[in-house]
């Protein structure tokens, strides 16, 4: 029994890594054999001096530092506006339909498109790169917070009312964590799409940052570096997605299992 | 704690219905330490009329006193009166995001008592429902029945003058309902409360209650009060009697009479 159960993890420890491992040695029978320039195509080996190269010099550590700052401070702030805010309007209707045309009608615009303005505004440093990802970070939980906390089934609310909880008690210990799971799935997106927009935002001005890498290889053609980068953001990228379930099963211990079984 | 209805009028408001009478005219005394049981048919209020005792709906008017107090339904001061009385809801109302346990304790940790009291309270009220075991379970790893029994046992845990008890054995099978309803007469007698009971259940009402209530729909009202006068305590035995048998096809006919009437 304890073979079997080894054997199958083996084989699907392979059967995993058969596409990844295919890739590389058709990279690397292409770069070989092919004819292909390098300028396209570089030698995987280039690659990988030019990570160490980068590790050594300090540069993508400096890099990937400055574009996690952005990113983190950008994300907390805007989700946290987003998440409070959306509470307040669940809580006060009134406010909501003050807000109603001017919150859906700015909700409406890709975030990215701001970015022109944004430069125009604030110049190419860090304040309007964190503004455009909190802005963003914002309006993805600003809304899935007002649904889920306005949501909330009411028998619960009674249910703490009827034992004595006053409305700070409803509030913390009713409505937040009922709501939690339509407030997370907010602050899912929120943190992927911070990453994105980043990204694209250091791409098109910057002067530090993962994206401002990227985009300097290109202009040097150092395609190289480019792959590199891309790895880098990849490895990034894959991290905080695991970050953010990781924590999600965290903050929500009581959802685990109740997932929708496929 | 005793209890007087005055001429209760509840109105839901809907978009689809326009202004619906849920409660007319409703009259109802129940006296220190009475067991009362309300019978009638789906929709006619009683679930409505629970959570206006429980203060947590308001009527539309008439009066409800508690011990010489009119009950007020205000979000904040609810609490003064909430605090003597329970409820178990039909649908449980239980917190998806809290164990068994941490359930139970919350009407004691809203008022303030240290944890280590409320574990050893909650503790007990788990052993009481019978659900050792369970303490770190989640509701949705619960049967419904085992759900019924936690959302019991919350109640129970924060010592109520007054209980009301929304349809709580409907989700048990047989033998486990037996258990809970002889339970709960022991508790009744031990705890000195008054308890308000909805079942559907003609034979359960007749075995727990000193009087029961029948309930008319459309308008809801009290269409009968019938006392029990068996002598106390019952066992099971009581239900093979002349006397339970008649009470019980004479609150039966009363029941149908009105469904045909409605029907
Ligand atoms: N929030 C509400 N808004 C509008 N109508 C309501 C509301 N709550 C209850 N009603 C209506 O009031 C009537 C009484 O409902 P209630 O739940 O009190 O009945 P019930 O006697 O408990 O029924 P059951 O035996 O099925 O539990 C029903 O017709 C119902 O549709
Ligand atoms: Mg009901």
């Amino acid at each position: 029994m304890a073979k079997g159960r080894f054997s199958n993890m083996f084989g699907r420890l392979l059967l995993k890594s058969l596409l990844p491992l295919s890739i590389l040695i058709l990279w690397k029978l292409a770069v070989t054999f092919g004819d292909i320039p390098s300028i396209l195509l570089p030698k995987l080996e280039k690659v990988g001096a030019d990570f160490v190269k980068y590790l050594l010099n300090g540069e993508l550590i400096h890099h990937m530092t400055v574009s996690l700052r952005r990113c983190a401070i950008g994300f907390f702030f805007g989700s946290a506006a987003g998440v409070g805010l959306g509470v307040l309007l669940a809580w006060f209707k009134s406010l909501e339909v003050f807000f109603d045309v001017t919150l859906n009608f700015s909700r409406a615009i890709p975030k990215t498109a701001l970015a022109p303005l944004l430069i125009v505004w604030f110049g190419f440093g860090d304040f309007p790169k964190i503004l455009l990802i909190g802005l963003a970070a914002f309006f993805y939980t600003v809304i899935p917070t007002l649904e889920g906390v306005g949501n909330v089934d009411n028998l619960l609310v009674k249910s703490a009312r009827s034992m004595g909880a006053n409305d700070r008690q409803i509030l913390f210990g009713v409505l937040l964590p009922a709501a939690m799971p339509s407030i997370y799935a907010g602050i899912r997106i929120a943190a992927t799409s911070s990453f994105v927009i980043l990204l694209f935002v250091e791409i098109i001005s910057g002067n530090s940052g993962l994206g401002f890498l990227l985009e300097d290889a290109r202009e040097s053609l150092n395609t190289s570096t480019m792959f590199m980068t891309l790895i880098v953001v990849g490895i990034l990228g894959f991290t905080l997605d695991w970050l953010v379930r990781y924590t999600e099963k965290k903050v929500m211990p009581w959802q685990k299992g109740k997932t929708i079984s496929r | 704690m005793k209890l007087a209805i005055r001429n209760l009028r509840k109105e839901y408001n809907s978009d689809n219905r326009g202004t619906f009478v849920a409660l007319d005219r409703l009259d109802l005394e129940v006296a220190e330490r009475e067991f009362v049981s309300i019978l009638g048919p789906s929709g006619c209020g009683k679930s409505t009329l629970l959570e206006i005792i429980a203060g947590l709906q308001e009527q539309t008017s008439g009066d409800i006193i508690t011990d010489g107090c009119p009950i007020i339904k205000d979000s904040n001061k609810a609490q003064n009166v909430v605090k003597k009385t329970a409820i178990v809801f039909q649908h449980y109302g239980l917190f998806p995001w809290l164990t068994v346990q941490k359930n139970i304790e919350y009407g004691l940790k809203i008022r303030g008592i240290e944890s280590k009291k409320r574990h050893e309270m909650a503790m007990h009220h788990i052993e009481m429902v019978n659900l050792q075991g369970f303490e770190k379970f989640y509701p949705h790893e619960l049967s419904g029945g085992m759900q019924q029994r936690v959302a019991l046992a919350r109640a129970l845990v924060n010592s109520p003058d007054l209980l009301l008890l929304d349809e709580p054995f409907a989700a048990l099978d047989a033998q486990t309902r037996e258990i809970c309803q002889r339970e709960l007469l022991k508790l009744w007698q031990r705890m000195k409360i008054t308890i308000i009971f909805v079942t559907h259940d003609v034979g359960e009402a007749i075995f727990l209650s000193d009087k029961v209530v029948v309930m008319s729909k459309e308008p809801g009202r009290v269409r009968e009060i019938i006392p029990i006068d068996m002598p106390r305590p019952r066992d099971f035995s009581v239900r093979l009697k002349e006397e339970f048998r008649k009470t019980e096809m004479s609150v039966r006919l009363m029941i149908s009479e009105k469904e045909v009437q409605y029907g």
